[in-house]
């Protein structure tokens, strides 16, 4: 009888990724059998937390899900609220809004370009050594990031979960100067962004090429943030309330986090910048198409390392977005549009920095919640990231790395996603699996 | 008598159960008069770099986890080998200690930084503090607020 030679290999806690969560590998003859992506934040309980308040609590408790990207949050949320009562923002506040997603897109791919991602590239364990070698990159990227705070502080009223945001537009309009004080520091972090960019194309990337489903928010005039139908790189265009009709939910036993799949494939797809660029590279400002050009960036990229240059690009994009907005405010017309409650049901997707982010709400005549759904991108990428590990690890093996590079290995690929952990779980049946 | 740049007290923390502490220190500081220019509220380690600078001594606040004691209070200078214990609890992008040894290799940080913790027990989502650790928050703010600390 021929023994089964079997190894599971755990990479228990990942570092330098959002909230809390492991990997385990488990090979059988020498070949991965299996991978695991273990969410160990506890189940979130937003979901039911929500049922029975008024509507106008929603975005302020959701920005509570996330401490990285609470505007994602409040704009899914506050444009599926007025989806369900039926009315839109002025175009003044639709400008404001993309202003506030681009506060949050900067300090979100600022903080992982430079300190959670290019580590990696470079075989060292944390932005610290990174900055040992590389000080005025880091300092740079820092700085980027501080000014994407900032912007956050003017316009949301502050950095840790805005509270300026309302169903309807915001409490208060910032007075113009509280704005345009902005301007030389934006225009100083579009010139960064460039050479940041410019920096981490730069890097050795692994050659990993995948056939993904990419998928994103897509808009005709503009790079899309909060409005846009849903497509995909195999051809879908679906209105956002068509959400499941197309995608599904699934439990897998070793995760809180709930699994999602397309519902004619039953396949995972691929939420984040690197479908936003690949799928929407038209609309990207004209210094970030321009540099994507310069760098020979891919028309149509399959690698998930190279997600740290699509990153990259959108940092440009917001700064000079950002920039033109802050050049043209003038506070005018109404902070919020106003509105009476109705009995409605309305749904919305926005494209946090690390994807799609789908929100449902039923509300009752009073004004109260009646249901939440709320599917962050981390959740709906679980299945192809393990997929991804899966194939990236059955490559590395043709090279007989040790059980500790094949664990490396896999905790870098789950770094590409920029995975936010501790959104990535609402309510539902928790089973704990004990690893021997 | 101590003399020298008022600090930044700087309070780290979340939404969620006692992780509140730093920004309830802060809190109670603001409300007990001491400059807002001078306070600082972060849910991210990392952001404390975007106002440190080397010229001014520094206050960190945050919850901790250690004896399990809910509301015991400790103090440390950084930097100090007590502090390499300090376990990454939480969602936060950088742990604290990596965020001041970050900012100590960019040079950006004072030579001065005093880190207390208030220990915590209740993490719940977007739950209330702990009677303890409302109690310790209280009696934090005011050792931090007394005149004696500052020229």
């Amino acid at each position: 009888m021929t023994a089964v030679n079997t190894e599971t290999i755990t990479v228990p806690i990942l570092t330098r990724v959002e909230g809390e969560g492991g990997v385990t590998i488990r090979t059988r003859q020498g070949a991965i059998e299996e991978v695991q992506l273990n969410i160990f934040e506890p189940p979130r309980l937003f979901e039911a937390l929500l049922r029975g308040r008024p509507l106008e609590d929603v975005p302020d408790i959701t920005a509570r899900i996330c401490g990285i990207c609470p505007v994602a949050y409040q704009m899914s949320s506050v444009h599926a609220l007025e989806s369900a009562l039926g009315f839109h923002v002025t175009p003044e506040i639709r400008r404001l809004r993309r202003l506030l997603y681009c506060g949050e897109w900067i300090e979100s791919h600022g903080l992982h370009v430079h300190l959670l991602h290019a580590p990696d590239f470079f075989g060292v364990a944390s932005g610290i050594e990174l900055a040992r070698q590389f000080p005025k990159e880091v300092q740079r990227g820092l700085q980027l990031k501080k000014f994407g705070n900032r912007l956050l502080e003017a316009l949301g009223g502050r950095a840790i979960h805005p509270v300026n945001v309302t169903v309807g537009g915001f409490h208060r309009l910032p007075r113009r100067e509280e704005l345009t004080r902005l301007i030389p520091d934006f225009e100083w972090g579009l010139q960064a962004a460039i050479d940041a960019t410019r920096w981490v194309a730069g890097f050795t990337f692994p050659d990993f090429q995948q056939q993904y489903d990419f998928v994103a928010l897509s808009h005709p005039d503009e790079y899309a943030m909060n409005e846009g139908d849903i497509a995909s790189s195999t051809g879908m265009m679906i209105s956002v309330d068509q959400y499941d009709d197309h995608f599904k939910e699934h439990h897998v036993a070793h995760s809180t986090a709930l699994h999602s799949v397309r519902r004619d494939s039953n396949l995972p797809y691929f939420l984040g910048p690197l479908a936003r660029v690949n799928l929407n590279r038209d609309q990207l400002s004209p210094s970030a198409k321009r540099l994507a050009d310069e760098l020979n960036f891919p028309a149509d990229c399959h690698n998930p390392f190279q997600s740290i240059v699509a990153r990259g690009l959108e940092l440009v994009h917001a700064y000079e977005e950002s920039l033109s907005i802050l050049k043209d405010y003038q506070p005018t017309g109404p902070a919020r549009i106003e509105y009476r409650p109705t009995k409605g049901a309305g749904s919305a997707a926005t494209e946090a920095p690390r994807g799609l982010l789908f929100h449902h709400y039923a509300i009752d005549a009073d004004g109260k919640i009646v249901s939440a759904r709320i599917i962050p991108p981390t959740s709906q990428n679980q299945g192809q990231i393990e997929r991804d590990v899966t194939d990236y690890l059955t490559l590395r093996l043709q090279t007989a790395p040790s059980r500790e590079q094949l664990a490396t290995d896999a905790e870098r690929l789950v770094r590409t996603y920029d995975p936010c952990i501790s959104c990535s779980t609402h309510f539902l049946k928790v089973r704990w699996e004990e690893l021997s | 008598m101590p003399t020298g740049p008022r600090p930044l007290v700087v309070g780290l923390g979340s939404h969620h159960g006692d992780d509140r502490a730093g920004w309830l220190v802060v809190d109670q500081l603001e409300a007990s008069g001491y400059p807002r220019e001078f306070l600082l509220r972060i849910a991210h380690s990392v952001d404390l770099l975007d106002r440190a600078t080397p010229g001014q001594p520094l206050i960190i606040c945050d919850a901790c986890q250690g004896s399990g004691i809910a509301g015991r209070i400790t103090r440390w200078l950084w930097p100090s080998d007590q502090l390499a214990t300090l376990r990454h609890c939480g969602t936060h992008d950088l742990s604290l200690g990596e965020v001041l040894e970050l900012g100590r290799t960019l040079n950006c940080l004072p030579g001065h930084i005093e880190i207390w913790g208030i220990e915590g027990t209740n993490w719940s989502a977007a739950s209330e503090p702990s009677l303890a650790v409302k109690h310790a928050v209280l009696e934090l703010a005011h050792q931090l607020s007394g005149a004696e600390r500052h020229a």
